[in-house]
């Protein structure tokens, strides 16, 4: 099958009246025998006017939709070397000052300040301060092992140091422990760093647990709004439209009581799995709050699709309306599938009568009372009954 | 003039090669650069169907979502024509509100692509038959029949001598061709 048989200008050509008749009719056969050309050719025929304009832009969209983390990503991968140089600048810099004092605790103290310093972000007063300095400080720490020279320099100012108070505490002791151990790796230091600064981290709110599940009922549909509650407790949450809920800090023991209207409520002892699954079977007893005239308490309406006002309303309402103007009578089986939105979808007839009659049958169902769409995939049958009008 | 076509533009990938190669790479340029081939066929449909320029615009960047989405579980024989069917559907699925479409199953796609094949030459094998079928065509079709198909005339100069507006010959047109078909399938069975 060849490629492009009808050129995009070709087409443009066509529309604006640029083409000869040779060609035009020669564009006019090809679009009879390819109906995707003969309805594009109308469609443009509709609008009337040029769409260069729009053709270029759509070209323009899909050319994004296909490339739009270039431009993202370029940003970013601009952004890493430049951020890499400015730390490895800053770090030769600062080695670069320590080697040549003679009085390293100045230094060392001087660093620390001018660090402190630069770093805007630092509150003086509280914990963290010491642990945004200490971090830098044990960059330049880390920096200075390998260099013999320089290991002995800082072996002085940290025995120095011992006697010395500074006042970002967890910086002193850090440093104390790099002088004690001079031959440690830059790895093994940086990892006494770390365990430091955990240690010092931790002021110890308990780490929060968390319990979770999704909701649903037996038809595996998620239930949102479902409340949970753990009981002698004040923890609630309330699932959302995925049937999804999530509670932070639960007990280790406990029970989760699961209740929703119109199904029965549940309860589940709690355990520590963090994706529990609850199914709710719903409950004998109808809703009380709602009446609607004629809703049946049935089983069936929970699981099918089925007319809002319920079927013997919605019987009562095809008697009425099941008639004919001409008085034909007759019967007519639709089918039919209830979307989640309560449209109608597929409508066929099954068997029927007349054309006419066929026709009124899937009006009374597409324009009449609304449905109430269940299972979207399970199509409804529906047989209506044409009778005489009934005479006042 | 096929020849001539072809040492003008540089060698282009066919359909079915651009296809293979996106469900064997993955690159999402490849599928655009199928895509963009059909663009203006796909937003003239959309044109049709939805009759508004903004509408149909973002339908055709849907419609490549809706592409990017099936082209890999359905068994493509015509790219073409699965994608008129595809853009199609899409574009009655918008109009929906109450109306019910038929949609056509596009697992089914490949009898549309046999009915591409030209109708004309399928009428050209009877031609006996043919001509004794035009004769019993009423004559505003009959006239506008041969003198698109005959005299090779477009729809402006068949509306400009035969006074009949372009629409009208446009209809004339659609009906004759169906007409004869009709006769030359009787004409078949007999």
């Amino acid at each position: 099958m060849s490629v492009n048989k009808t050129d995009i200008s070709q087409i443009k050509k066509y529309l604006n009246g640029q083409l000869n008749a040779k060609a035009m009719h020669a564009l006019e056969k090809e679009a009879q025998d390819d109906p995707f050309l003969m309805d594009a050719l109308e469609g443009y025929d509709t609008i009337g006017k040029d769409q260069s304009a729009n053709w270029e832009e759509m070209k323009g969209r899909l050319t994004e939709r296909v490339n739009p983390t270039e431009r993202r990503s370029a940003v970013v991968w601009r952004f890493l070397p430049i951020a890499a140089s400015v730390l490895i600048a800053l770090s030769i810099g600062l080695i670069w000052f320590m080697p040549r004092n003679d009085e390293p605790k100045a230094t060392t103290a001087k660093t620390l300040h001018q660090v402190e310093n630069n770093n805007p972000a630092v509150d003086k007063q509280q914990q963290p301060a010491s642990q945004a300095s200490t971090p830098i400080a044990q960059v330049i720490q880390a920096e200075t092992i390998p260099v013999k020279s320089i290991r002995a320099a800082s072996q002085r100012v940290a025995s120095r140091q011992h006697k010395t108070k500074l006042n970002a505490d967890g910086a002193t002791t850090g440093r104390a422990e790099t002088a004690d151990q001079p031959a440690q790796t830059i790895a093994q230091v940086l990892a006494n760093r770390a365990q430091n600064l955990e240690l010092q981290n931790a002021p110890a709110p308990p780490v929060n647990k968390t319990i979770s599940g999704t909701i649903t009922d037996p038809t595996g549909h998620a239930l949102s709004g479902v409340k949970i509650a753990v009981k002698g407790t004040s923890l609630t949450a309330v699932t959302d439209t995925n049937g999804l809920f999530i509670i932070t800090g639960p007990p280790a023991q406990g029970t989760l009581s699961i209740a929703y209207a119109g199904y029965e409520t549940r309860q589940v002892p709690l355990n520590d799995t963090n994706n529990m699954k609850v199914v709710l079977k719903e409950s004998a007893t109808e809703l009380a709050t709602v009446s609607v005239p004629g809703y049946v308490d049935d089983d069936k309406s929970s699981h099918e699709s089925h007319p809002i006002m319920g079927w013997k309303a919605f019987r009562d309402y095809l008697k009425k309306n099941a008639v004919m103007p001409d008085g034909e009578t007759g019967r007519v089986k639709l089918a039919f599938k209830v979307s989640a939105d309560g449209s109608i979808k597929g409508i066929r007839v099954i068997r029927g009568k007349s054309e006419a009659m066929n026709q009124k049958a899937m009006e009374l169902v597409l324009n009449g009372p609304e449905w109430r769409g269940i299972d979207e995939s399970k199509e409804l049958k529906l047989k209506i009954r044409f009778r005489r009008a009934k005479s006042v | 003039m096929k020849f001539l076509k072809s040492s003008r533009k540089p060698v282009e990938a066919d359909d079915d090669t651009l296809l293979r190669n996106y469900r064997e790479t993955g690159d999402l340029a490849m599928l655009a650069r199928l895509y963009e081939r059909y663009m203006t066929l796909v937003y003239g449909v959309c044109l049709k169907y939805l009759k508004d320029e903004e509408l149909s615009k973002d339908a055709v960047m849907q419609i490549f979502e809706e592409l990017l989405a099936k082209v890999n579980r359905y068994d493509i024989k015509q790219f073409k024509s699965w994608l008129y069917t595809l853009s199609r559907n899409y574009c009655l699925m918008q109009l929906r509100s109450g109306k019910k479409w038929e949609q056509e199953s596009l697992d089914n796609v490949m009898e549309l692509a046999v009915d591409l094949h030209p109708e004309y030459e399928a009428l050209q094998d009877d031609l006996a038959a043919l001509e004794r079928c035009k004769e019993k065509l009423p004559p505003a079709q009959k006239l506008t029949v041969n003198m698109f198909y005959l005299d090779e005339k477009c729809y402006k100069e068949i509306a400009e001598h035969t006074g009949y507006s372009l629409n009208e010959v446009k209809s004339y047109i659609q009906n004759g061709k169906r007409n004869l078909k009709i006769c030359l399938e009787k004409n078949r069975e007999r």
